[in-house]
């Protein structure tokens, strides 16, 4: 009887194994890598730079370049992790991405909103938005250094400061 | 050379091990530092609205921003997760076509 069931079990492993190795994530994509981490630093650099500013200076009249900029940059991060998602492999990485893509959208409007109070986003807020925006962008590019899928190296999932 | 399932087995699991030993706590470390900031800054935005010193309209626009990181540092998570499980299965498939091979003494799968 257990000769049988280990028989069936070898039989059943034969079976799996005769099949392609699995893939449930697309693979690294180092563009997507560089462009991300080129985002994450020119928002942060325009969010550490609104520090300390004053009306007008911190007005969003004054930094609607960055905004088209940031936000450019964001649709063409989105538009190659859309393509990058024909086989559906790539879904986590879309979503992450229209997920900042609305956060600079958020943070524009607010922007907006608080300088047409003759007001500048005040530097506690500031300083939160930084460490949100750091979050996300961290957080994509620590999957997407997995998707290296490296185990044994000395990389770690996410740099440390 | 015969196969053993026992033996088979043990050395799937530890395949499986070694992959998901290695790999498991820096995801288990980084969703919980993460998850630690976006709480203290979800306390910190609602005390800042509290007190007077943020309109609601900022507040509301900190607290979307907020919801939409703690949305995109659990589909990062979720994904690492994934790629774990995904080398931790190819892992023991290795183990399955190594011992098979080596049992019928040529490349069968």
């Amino acid at each position: 009887m257990k000769f049988a069931a280990s028989r069936c079990l070898i039989a059943f492993w034969l079976l799996a194994a005769s099949a392609c190795q699995v893939q449930y994530v697309s693979n690294y994509d180092p563009e997507t890598d560089q462009n991300v981490t080129a985002l994450q630093k020119k928002v942060s650099t325009h969010l550490i730079g609104l520090r300390g500013q004053q009306p007008p200076d911190c007005f969003y009249a004054n930094h609607e370049a960055f905004y088209n900029d940031a936000l450019s940059d964001a649709q063409v991060i989105l538009t190659r992790a859309q393509a990058i998602n024909a086989d559906g492999l790539n879904a986590l990485t879309v979503r992450q991405m229209q997920l900042t893509s609305d956060s600079l959208n958020e943070l524009r409007d607010l922007h907006r909103t608080v300088s047409n109070e003759n007001l500048c986003i005040s530097d506690e807020s500031l300083i939160d938005l930084n460490t949100l925006f750091n979050a996300q962008f961290e957080s994509i590019l620590a999957f997407e250094i997995a998707k290296k899928r490296t185990l044994s190296e000395a990389e770690p999932i996410k740099e440390q400061p | 050379m015969s196969m053993d399932a026992e033996e088979l087995g043990a050395s799937m699991l530890g395949a499986v091990r070694s992959v998901v030993g290695e790999r498991w706590p820096e995801i288990e470390q980084l969703a919980e530092d993460e998850l630690g900031d976006l709480a203290r800054v979800m306390l910190r935005i609602e005390f800042r609205q509290s007190t007077g010193t943020i309109s609601e309209a900022e507040a509301r626009a900190l607290m979307r921003i907020h919801r939409n990181t703690v949305e995109t540092v659990l589909a990062g998570i979720q994904g690492m997760t994934l790629v774990m499980a995904e080398v931790a299965v190819n892992a023991a498939m290795d183990v399955v076509r190594g011992a098979v091979n080596s049992s019928v003494g040529f490349d069968l799968v």
